[in-house]
């Protein structure tokens, strides 16, 4: 078979194709582009940050207690941090790129992208969990024993179970937050991640 | 450039956009998602459009590009003598042999099948490769590699 001269004869059309080419408003039209999905669920994400950072801002005017309000400075930095992270990303995820870059560099980018934002944010965990649960723990435990904070802070018992809280939450909260970035963007990277592959 | 401008344009080269989705689309549904993907996307792209391509080489971009990102429902068909191709796709009837070429290259691996797609279109290995990101040695590497495939495929199918 000469495939080029049969290629050549594969001329058709059908009513499906013909169908959305008669649309008179192409605006009208649902995108089911993942990149789409993907930059809904940044700016949900984002979204959510700035919902909970102005919740700790709003608790540092109700809370005095001096041990809680850093760890709600470093939880607002934080969050702040990772919203602008998040915005940049969103800002570089172009749906409309498609006819401009090649495909390898279309990937790349955003492949690129989401694992470089994910990165910084990972790292950025492991430092923020233990001190937003240290600083609950404080909150939780003043708030229920109505003890002064020292000597709440100064009990053998209560350090030890301050240990253990983050040594099980921690890791829970880790993970967790690797499930739902997985959940979220997951299949995306690997489908991306494997035509990046088959390029190479 | 007037919507009806770009849809005549998009009519001239409508043959791209079919010929690439049914290498692609693995259900009727999955066709027409890629469809009106396909038109949206180059609706949108269209004004950033300067003609410093010709306006075919323009479409595939986009068509592979846009296909390529789609969730699809799986990503190949195994054909056996038992699986029978979900629907006719090929306006020639009578044509069994595009219908073999289909076939055969539908089962190749996503990104051979627009290498293959493009090279069988005419384009030269310097346009594969600037299209897909891939440097022209490689382009020619894999083309000769793919119809070393098709040739086995379309004995065996």
């Amino acid at each position: 078979m000469d495939i080029e001269n049969v290629w050549q004869q594969g001329k058709g059309s059908d009513d499906a194709l013909n169908k959305v080419l008669q649309i008179s408003d192409f605006d009208i039209i649902h995108s089911k582009s993942p990149l789409k999905q993907l930059r809904k669920n940044l700016l949900i994400g984002i979204v959510w940050a700035v919902i909970i950072t102005i919740f700790y801002v709003g608790l540092l005017f109700f809370i005095s207690i001096w041990q809680v309000n850093i760890a709600l400075f470093i939880l607002i930095f934080f969050n702040s941090l990772i919203a602008f992270d998040s915005w940049k990303l969103y800002k570089n995820i172009h749906i409309n790129n498609l006819a401009t870059h090649s495909l390898k560099d279309e990937l790349q980018k955003n492949y690129s992208g989401f694992r470089k934002w994910w990165r910084v944010q990972e790292r950025s965990c492991l430092f923020v969990y233990p001190i937003a649960i240290t600083g609950g723990f404080i909150l939780g435990g003043y708030l229920g024993s109505e003890k002064p904070i020292a000597e709440f802070l100064y009990n053998p018992r209560m350090l030890s179970i301050l240990g253990i809280a983050n040594l099980i939450l921690v890791p829970l909260s880790y993970f967790g937050a690797r499930w739902m970035f997985k959940y979220a963007y997951g299949k995306h990277l690997e489908k991306l991640q494997s035509l990046i592959e088959e390029l190479a | 450039m007037s919507e009806k401008e770009f849809l005549s344009q998009l009519k001239e080269h409508q043959n791209i956009i079919y010929k690439l989705v049914h290498l692609y689309a693995n259900t009727t549904e999955d066709k027409k998602d890629m469809y009106q993907e396909i038109v949206l996307q180059a609706w949108k792209s269209f004004p950033a459009f300067r003609g410093e391509a010709k306006f075919s080489t323009w479409l595939y971009r986009l068509c592979i590009n846009t296909i390529l990102t789609l969730k699809r429902k799986t990503n190949r068909i195994e054909y056996t003598d038992t699986v029978a191709f979900e629907e006719t796709y090929f306006t020639t009837a009578g044509n069994e042999e595009i219908d073999r070429l289909y076939k055969s290259i539908r089962t190749l691996p996503e990104t051979d099948r627009a290498i293959i797609s493009l090279h069988l279109d005419g384009y030269d290995n310097k346009e594969i490769s600037e299209l897909l990101g891939i440097t022209a040695n490689g382009v020619g590497v894999k083309i000769h590699r793919i119809k070393q495939q098709l040739a086995i495929l379309l004995k065996d199918i």
